[in-house]
């Protein structure tokens, strides 16, 4: 234990107000304001996790968002957070912290003999091993002893995360120096301005650097900046991270406090002033605790009395780093100042060594010494300052890209690729001033002038390939340089490959500390500039956002919710059991018992007598106005403009290559009026496809599509019976031929009879407005005692298609089914007009014999049903697919087994034996014509 | 989740979900109809007198258009159109919706704050269609003397029951306002 608590200093923390939790079982001291990683710090915590790979012990870092070892596990009142940042969580009474990726704590990790077999385990070990035993066994494994933190499956948090979506005029991404000069500049201009800051407090650096901006000490300028974006009707939100940035000035932010919420901004301007991220240095074992952002132990000093420790050596090559020195070495702590430069001005009362810099850390669990000019100076904390590295995150996730600064040895954003400004650090610029006269510019609407190229001082900081002992370059990932050595002799020399190869940049870190060393490393070794190298692809989040923020309400039922049948209720009272069809909760059958059973009986009811069922998802898309028949033709498989007025068909809508989207029937009302009944689950497919279709081919002053699916309950009786069990309902039915279609007034309304059947026998679809639906349905089920009818569900109805060889698109068909797959081939070969995917007909693959068709199986005399899935193989050779069965049913009229299969050839094989691979038994079935019950059609008309 | 498990129901007509600033309720619209093509000479002869509002506009009258698209509208009737379904010779199509709209009314200062938690994008300001997605549903919204309408699919008002019960933390209750 190192770190220590000043006396007097911390201005964030309120020493009057005492807490304690528990990070890995140990009682941790803190104050009010203190965060998780202040808190450690002062209590002397300095090993806070155990690395990615390796398992060597690491310590705090850094100060925010870049954070790559302090991340937790945090459990309080109830709730719990994987993967949370110490820099970024306040430290609360009665918290329990835990480290990730060790056990049992980070202190005594059983893993850590890990790291002593490092020359096993270089960068993409586990891509050359793990072969000899199947990778189920390996995984478990190696997911136990790599990772950050583990979800709790014990814990389902609340889905009360609110969800916001709102919209400004300018959005200003960090509340730092020039993010509060453009805030305050647009504010008043009389823009709507949002400025987002992912700390507690607006200021940036200056909270705990001190100064001012445009001449007026930051605190009052802070608090003068938000009064004037809260008048002009804006906000200033901390503690909040805008995690993506999408097309469209679409952004996405997790404000975190009691009350999380999740936003989503629109933005008619985006000012990024996110600052940037001060960079490490390279020597061996650069890992230890004690080696840290000397920003950081500023930052840590100023805000939260907290230091790193007492014997503190300062590595850097720039003045900016010296304040850091000497506000330590104020605070008590003996500070030596390791200078790259060869010719500095003197540190006032601080010991320097120039012209130097660390060439290794000493110690295993923490910093003892330091390796400078050949010799070991003890100490137990190395603050590293190695220039800064822009935070550009947000700008490349806008599509940005980046050029390569020479003279700041920096990438910073190239002007015009991204629809954002970005001002201050974010784009070099470390001056205060030069970077507040940006924010004020950006603000005022004006573009901040182009940069003038800034003359390189010296050679850039580079990792060092000479030097012995392994340095970290990703401290998150546990990349070291000579992984990245050896993914350039393996030819991974592409960043992109890097990236993948080594996992460089990857995970949560998202490369905040590393990538910029990882390609100047690649460079190096490639002989190529940064520039020539490249730079990979930063995605969303920016940093972990918990997956109940992004869900928000959509949980349980409401995560993919259902269509509700308007006679649910009365389904329910019924007994209905209800299963998800299509996107609709939908009666599978009625009554208690196995369900199965129950279809059957069910079915036996429709095929004897009479039955019921509600059909109400149905598409009823009408489409209407003189070029009707037109877009129905161009759109369909089946020509419509033939069809007389009173009469349906049907027919298939195609995809533009050929394959079969969907069917149903097209019911014409009137000359220029017709109804298309789409799928359940296609409903608004096909709508778009009429819509293209009318939009762009037919004429949009022409036909117009209006679906009122949900405005009509659709309910089918079904059976020899149907007639008479409509006529005993009251309906005084039209007298129509199969397919006719006909309207009946009733109860004041119209109630539209079709006459279409999907089981085979006699049906009548009756569509009534749906709040005549109750009505109807008392009438019809008033009467079905009378004929021993029943409601069936849509498992019997499955079932009646079957035995007809009806198909269900996407269920007896595949992505490869065209029509005459079906047995439709008249349209294919008599249409010489043009319509939908008719070219695709024509390709040599589609004329071919031995696709796919449609056939029915018929197992020998006693046998079981076939499984649905089951593949069809040659009865000799290698075993191949030759197809699959895609229903599978056992007909209770019939009294066998019957199924459906897509078969290679399969017309052409219909009477031979062929063989299945069912669930690992090899089978034999009869090839026959899909429909297995009535091929005639006689029973379409009913009992006599 | 097993769907046969779900228990959650429409918005009963004399429930509430309520929150300290907005309460919703369900709310009885007249007749519906869809309406497409040459909206303004469709209106002259369908409904005369009836306005076309806008994403959260009030309508002064009884009877009115609910802009959706470029060219189409529900019509809100107190009594059914005047003409056949179908296509009429002043370049419309009209269809009879029955209940193609369920509505709900969302009354109070915070209704507006309520809907912009399922909106996908921040409410407009002045926008011609009333049309936008809630709760990632395609629904229509119009403005009341206290609030606003919410329009959605009939059979996505369980739904859309649940999401709003959700976001309020409360499940609807036996609206005392009304008894």
């Amino acid at each position: 234990m190192s770190g220590w608590r000043h006396d007097s200093l911390g201005a964030e923390i309120d020493r009057d107000r005492p807490l304690r939790f528990t990070f890995d079982g140990l009682s941790v001291p803190g104050f009010e304001g203190d965060t998780l990683a202040s808190a450690l710090m002062a209590a002397g915590h300095r090993i806070l996790g155990r690395s990615f790979k390796y398992h060597r012990p690491r310590g705090l870092w850094g100060l925010g968002a870049e954070e790559p070892n302090a991340v937790f596990d945090i459990r309080h009142e109830g709730s719990y957070l994987p993967n949370a940042r110490a820099t970024l969580s306040y430290a609360q009474d009665g918290m329990q912290v835990a480290s990730v990726n060790a056990w049992p704590s980070a202190r005594r990790d059983a893993f850590g003999l890990l790291d002593l077999a490092q020359r096993f385990l270089p960068a993409g070990f586990y891509y050359k091993t793990f072969m000899r035993l199947p990778w189920r066994i390996y995984e478990p494994m190696i997911r136990r002893m790599a990772g950050l933190g583990r979800v709790d499956p014990d814990y389902a948090p609340d889905a009360d995360g609110v969800q916001i979506s709102a919209a400004c005029d300018v959005l200003v991404i960090g509340a730092g120096p020039a993010g509060l000069a453009a805030a305050r500049a647009a504010a008043e201009a009389g823009k709507t301005v949002w400025l987002l800051e992912d700390a507690r407090h607006p200021g940036g650096a200056l909270r705990w650097r001190g100064g001012e901006i445009d001449g007026t000490p930051w605190r009052d300028y802070a608090r003068d900046t938000s009064q004037a974006v809260e008048a002009a009707g804006g906000r200033v939100m901390t503690d909040t991270s805008l995690w993506g940035a999408f097309d469209h000035g679409a952004f996405a932010a997790w404000q975190r406090g009691p009350r999380p919420r999740h936003w989503r901004i629109r933005a008619a301007r985006c000012i990024l002033a996110s600052g940037a991220i001060e960079r490490p240095l390279w020597f061996a074992d650069n890992d230890r605790p004690g080696v840290q952002s000397a920003e950081a132990a500023l930052h840590h000093l100023a805000l939260y009395g907290s230091l790193p420790g007492r014997r503190i050596l300062m590595a850097t090559d720039s003045d900016h780093s010296l304040p850091v020195a000497r506000a330590l070495k104020d605070a008590g702590a003996e500070v030596t100042v390791i200078d790259r430069r060869a010719e500095v001005p003197e540190a006032t009362g601080l010991a320097q060594i120039t012209g130097a810099g660390i060439e290794a850390a000493r110690g295993r669990r923490g910093v003892t010494a330091a390796l400078v000019k050949g010799e070991e100076i003890p100490c137990d904390t190395i603050l590293c300052a190695g220039g800064w590295t822009p935070s550009v995150h947000l700008w490349c996730q806008a599509g940005g890209r980046l050029d390569m600064d020479e003279g700041r040895d920096m990438l910073v954003p190239r002007p015009g690729t991204a629809p954002m400004t970005v001002i201050g650090a974010a784009t070099g610029t470390l001056d205060l001033a030069a970077a507040v006269a940006e924010g004020l510019a950006a603000g005022a609407g004006k573009t901040p002038a182009p940069k003038a190229p800034k003359p390189r001082a010296r050679a850039p900081l580079r990792p060092d390939p000479a030097r012995p002992g392994r340095q970290w370059l990703d401290l998150q990932n546990d990349v070291t340089l000579k992984d990245v050595a050896l993914a350039a002799r393996e030819g991974f020399t592409s960043v992109e490959h890097l990236k993948r190869y080594t996992t460089l940049g990857m995970a949560t870190d998202q490369g905040r500390l590393s990538n910029f060393a990882g390609l100047a490393a690649m460079a190096a070794l490639t002989n190529r500039s940064v520039a020539e190298t490249g730079t990979t692809t930063y995605r969303p989040p920016f940093q972990p956002v918990p997956l109940s923020a992004i869900a928000g309400p959509a949980r349980g039922a409401l995560y993919h919710p259902l269509k509700r049948l308007a006679l649910e209720e009365a389904h329910r009272a019924a007994g209905a059991r209800f299963r998800d069809y299509g996107g609709w909760l939908r009666p599978s059958v009625y009554g208690q018992g196995d369900e199965a059973a129950l279809a059957q009986s069910e079915a036996r009811t429709a095929r004897t007598t009479v039955a019921i069922f509600d059909a109400s998802p149905l598409g009823k898309l009408e489409v209407i106005g003189p070029g009707a028949a037109a877009l129905l033709d161009f759109t369909g498989y089946v020509r419509m403009s033939t069809l007389r007025p009173g009469r349906a068909r049907y027919g298939f809508m195609l995809s533009e290559s050929g394959i079969v989207y969907d069917d149903g029937v097209v019911l014409r009302l009137g000359a220029d009026h017709f109804v298309v009944s789409a799928s359940s689950s296609h409903v608004e497919g096909v709508r778009f496809v009429l819509e293209d279709a009318r939009q762009d081919r037919i004429g949009r002053a022409s036909v117009f599509v209006h679906d009122v699916t949900q405005a009509y309950v659709t309910l089918t009786v079904t059976g020899p019976d149907a007639r008479a069990l409509c006529r005993a309902a009251g309906l005084a039915l039209p007298d129509l031929p199969h397919m006719g279609v006909g309207e009946i007034a009733y109860q004041g309304a119209r109630l539209r009879v079709a006459r279409i059947s999907f089981t085979g026998d006699m049906s009548y679809e009756l569509s009534v407005p749906a709040r005549h639906a109750q009505t109807l349905r008392a009438r019809l089920d008033a009467a079905l005692a009378a004929f021993d009818g029943r409601w069936i569900g849509l498992e019997a109805v499955m079932l009646l298609r079957a035995e007809k060889g009806y198909v269900l698109i996407g269920k007896d068909t595949d992505g490869s089914t065209m029509p005459q797959d079906l047995g439709w081939d008249g349209p294919r070969a008599r249409r010489d007009d043009e319509y939908l995917g008719k070219r695709s007909l024509f390709t040599p693959e589609a004329a071919s014999t031995a696709r796919r068709q449609l056939v029915g199986l018929r197992v020998p005399e006693g046998g079981q049903p076939i499984r649905t899935g089951a593949h069809l193989i040659p009865d000799t050779g290698l075993r191949r697919s030759l197809g699959f069965v895609t229903s599978s049913y056992v007909s209770p009229v019939l009294d066998r087994p019957i199924a459906l299969a897509l078969l290679e050839g399969g017309l052409q094989k219909i009477g031979q034996t062929v063989r299945l691979f069912d669930d690992g038994v090899v089978r034999e079935a009869v090839v026959t014509a899909p429909c297995a019950y009535d091929p005639e059609g006689e029973r379409l008309d009913g009992r006599a | 989740m097993e769907e046969r498990d779900w228990t959650d129901r429409p918005l009963a007509w004399d429930a509430v979900i309520a929150t300290p600033t907005c309460r919703v309720t369900r709310q009885q619209s007249g007749y519906q109809s869809l309406v497409s093509g040459d909206l303004a000479a469709g209106l002259t002869v369908l409904a005369p007198g009836a306005a076309m509002i806008g994403f959260a506009e009030t309508p002064a009258g009884a009877d009115y258009a609910i802009r959706i698209a470029r060219d189409r509208a529900l019509l809100v009737t107190q009594s059914p159109p005047a003409r056949e379904a179908g296509w009429q010779a002043e370049g419309v199509a009209l269809s009879p919706a029955g209940e193609c709209y369920a509505c709900l009314a969302l009354s109070g200062t915070g209704a507006m704050a309520l809907l912009a938690q399922g909106l996908t994008s921040a409410p407009p300001t002045g926008s011609p269609s009333a049309a936008l997605r809630f709760a990632g549903l395609t629904v229509l919204v119009t403005g009341a003397p206290h609030g606003c309408l919410l329009w959605v699919d009939p059979a996505s008002l369980s739904y859309v029951t649940g999401f709003l019960s959700r976001l309020t933390g409360g499940a609807p209750a036996p609206d005392a306002a009304s008894s």
